[in-house]
């Protein structure tokens, strides 16, 4: 589902904020990525979502290379960035409805998933208002309504449970886990490392942008806690 | 005194992306600035140069009947009343609803401290703009009527107390129009038509001006005795400059400074009620899902950039302003004609001149409305969105023009049938009247678009900073101007058979201009637009 090849990306003063990265993450994959501050998992997520321009290597989704048709990347993709700076001169319907628009998402499909998703969610009664009388939580929930009302077949995430209620961050393990099910893929980066212990199936490690471990969630902790191998990583590699 | 210095400080590193200049590695932002710096020398000359060649003509107006006098006290009316009506909107952004409210609030700072700042700043913006009209005055003054050392000096020290007052004033009115607005639905909506109209009175006292230029004796003194009637300050002002009155500059500074404080613990007092009102927006929290609307990608895309125009009342007055005053300015010549304005004006064979020149005269309304110069830098730290969704750049780009030609085009298309009627012209001159302030639209929206790609700013907290002070839109408002006055004056050095021939093949050429660059958007713009960072 998305491929990720030999992807580097420097920045102004040829500082090299991700180097050499390759990833293999398959259809019906929960994928943790994990690191510390400035390890360049954001940079990465941006680069996959076709938000961050790069030149060195490539990235494929379903097989598409984003640097060639990054339209038809974006239509089978959704991404959700770390803080999600919505448009708050709109309500959140019309929020949705310009997503629905710009996806082609027909009236009645729209209907219905707005409705479920933003039950499930606890948004619906806020929908009618602006987004700048939004919570943080609140366009977090909205963000993810926007996400997956197009039913993409990868969901990119950055930093997804932060600002999210208790309630409302269960609902989302549950969305993504019924997602990977159907055979989407989820590749999401978070600092809370027991929520990638308990909901992905592989995870991958990075510090410096260098891919320091990947694999299955099981393989790469065996039998110490994720906490305890990520530490360990952190400090010897 | 000192906190009131850091705050200050870091607004004005904030300013035209000085903090960037003075600490960015990156030689790119190092040398935008200075093309920024260098635009800004322009501007200023340029406008140095429009100021005096006006002092000059109202001084020897005035002093063929007698009055110079009368010059020092109406360029200091001038200046406090461009003051007034620029502060107006800048009330907002400024003073209520700025982006960093929660981080200066929560410091240990007086309230009062976080007013006089923000205020300090909106003076520095407008202390410049005022020595830059009533300096040059001043000296061309002098010339007419010789001065003492000490006239300059008194000058110089009265000049920089000018601004205090109708900033304050404008302040005052800025927030009472947002007051008042928020109490309605649709409040930005009100907000926009207060703001215009409260604008569009103080722009028509300016019409004034080339009156005194062209017959002095009627309104001079009518005008004058007006101004000392409504604004006292400038008598003090005038008494305290011409006859170098030291009580009436010491009473005008006093005035000045006593007015200023009272305003700073007077606003500090209700800085807190009036941000929370201002940024409290309803929140009904009982929506039920109802039927959805379905729109196409482009009538979405367009719609969600018209919302985003509509939601910022500087940018709208910013852009739409001129389109106003081309509306205005047809009116006006439908209802008192052509001939009563070569009456009023002294300007023979107005009438002709103006048939052959009006689509070029409202080309220089419509290149003051370019909404596109900052259309990209407002989708601000939301830019993620338009980059994330799958949608071509050059579609995004087509609904970004789209929203600039909504603007333009209904009210210049209004103007056009206006002046066609007024003027009384024929098939062909109708047929450019509505043509080529069209072809000038396109392209106006066009460089605007174009410009901001290459000079970005996602990161402003206050919409001024790229509504009004950013690169991309000085250039196209001020290159703008510069280009259709150009061209305005060429057609009329030509004979009088040439102008309309002229007039065509300017038409023409902009036609051209306007498939080259929609070409450039779609090849080079898209490139740009794939690099841009939020």
């Amino acid at each position: 589902m998305l491929k990720i090849e030999n992807f580097s990306k420097s920045y102004k003063g040829g500082k090299k904020a991700v180097d050499d990265l390759n990833l293999h993450i398959k259809a019906g994959d929960i994928f943790g990525f994990i690191g510390h501050n400035g390890a360049g998992k954001t940079t990465t997520i941006r680069a996959i979502a076709g938000v961050l321009d790069f030149e060195e290597g490539d990235i494929l989704v379903d097989g598409i290379s984003i640097r060639r048709d990054p339209v038809a990347c974006k239509q089978i993709l959704a991404y959700i960035p770390d803080n999600p700076d919505l448009y708050d001169y709109l309500t959140g319907i019309k929020y949705l409805g310009f997503i629905g628009d710009i996806y082609g998402i027909g009236k009645e499909e729209r209907e219905a998933d707005i409705k479920k998703y933003s039950d499930m969610l606890g948004l619906t009664d806020n929908l009618g208002d602006l987004i700048s009388s939004y919570s943080h939580g609140m366009k977090q929930k909205l963000a993810v309504i926007s996400a997956l009302i197009h039913h993409p077949k990868l969901l990119i995430l950055d930093e997804p449970f932060v600002g999210l209620d208790p309630k409302a961050s269960h609902t989302l393990k549950e969305i993504i886990r019924e997602m990977c099910a159907q055979g989407c893929s989820v590749f999401f980066s978070t600092h809370v490392l027991e929520v990638v212990e308990k909901l992905c199936n592989k995870i991958a490690i990075i510090k410096g942008g260098k891919l320091i471990s990947c694999g299955d969630t099981d393989k790469v902790k065996g039998d110490k806690s994720l906490e305890d191998v990520f530490m360990e990583l952190i400090d010897h590699e | 005194m000192n906190k009131l210095w850091i705050l200050l400080k870091v607004q004005i590193l904030g300013l035209f992306g000085i903090s960037k200049f003075l600490h960015s590695k990156d030689k790119k932002e190092r040398s935008k600035f200075i093309r920024f710096f260098l635009l800004f020398i322009f501007v200023f000359f340029s406008l140095l140069y429009t100021i005096v060649m006006y002092d000059y003509a109202i001084i020897s107006s005035l002093n063929s009947i007698g009055l110079p006098q009368l010059m020092p006290a109406l360029m200091m009316a001038v200046a406090s009343l461009i003051t007034l009506v620029t502060t107006i909107y800048k009330a907002n952004g400024l003073l209520i609803g700025f982006k960093d409210f929660d981080m200066t609030m929560a410091m240990p700072i007086k309230t009062s401290t976080v007013v006089a700042s923000r205020l300090l700043l909106l003076y520095l913006m407008n202390a410049g703009f005022c020595l830059l009209i009533t300096l040059p005055s001043g000296i061309i003054y002098s010339l007419f009527v010789p001065q003492s050392p000490l006239f300059f000096v008194y000058l110089t020290l009265l000049t920089l107390f000018v601004p205090l007052v109708p900033m304050l004033i404008g302040t005052a009115l800025g927030l009472l129009i947002s007051a008042v607005s928020s109490r309605f639905r649709h409040a930005n909506v009100v907000n926009i038509i207060l703001a215009l109209i409260l604008t569009l009175a103080g722009m028509s006292l300016s019409f004034a001006f080339p009156t005194i230029i062209t017959n002095p004796q009627a309104f001079s003194k009518v005008l004058m005795n007006s101004v000392y009637r409504i604004y006292p300050l400038t008598g003090i002002y005038t008494r305290a400059l011409c006859q170098t009155d030291t009580l009436s500059l010491l009473l005008f500074v006093f005035i000045s400074i006593i007015l200023f404080a009272c305003f700073v613990f007077l606003i500090g007092k209700y800085f807190k009620y009036l941000n929370t009102v201002y940024t409290t927006t309803r929140a009904r929290s009982n929506y039920r899902m109802k039927s959805l609307e379905v729109s196409s990608v482009i009538a979405a895309l367009y719609k969600r950039e018209l919302r985003r125009y509509f939601a910022s009342i500087i940018y709208v007055l910013n852009t739409a302003f001129g389109m106003v005053m081309a509306v205005i300015m047809g009116v006006a010549l439908l209802v008192f004609k052509p001939a009563q304005f070569e009456t009023i004006l002294e300007i023979p064979g107005f009438a002709d001149i103006i048939v052959t020149l009006a689509p070029m005269v409202l080309v220089t309304f419509v290149c003051l409305s370019c909404t596109t110069s900052s259309s990209i830098s407002l989708d601000g730290r939301s830019f993620w969105i338009l980059k994330s969704l799958p949608v071509k750049a050059e579609t995004i780009f087509l609904s970004k023009i789209m929203v600039n030609l909504t603007i333009t085009l209904p009210l210049s298309l209004i103007s056009s049938v206006l002046l066609s009627i007024a003027l009384k012209m024929n098939f062909i001159q109708v047929v450019f009247m509505l043509l080529t302030p069209a072809v000038f639209a396109v392209l106006t929206a066009e460089v605007g678009l174009f410009l901001n790609l290459m000079y970005p700013n996602f990161s402003w907290t206050n919409e001024t900073a790229v509504v009004k002070q950013s690169m991309p839109t000085l250039i196209t408002t001020l290159g703008g101007m510069g280009v259709s006055v150009a061209l305005l004056v060429g057609l009329t050095k030509l004979p009088q058979s040439f102008q309309l021939p002229g007039l065509v093949a300017i038409t023409v050429i902009v036609a051209v201009a306007d498939l080259i660059l929609y070409r450039l958007l779609k090849t080079k713009g898209v490139i740009i637009f794939r690099k841009l960072q939020c």
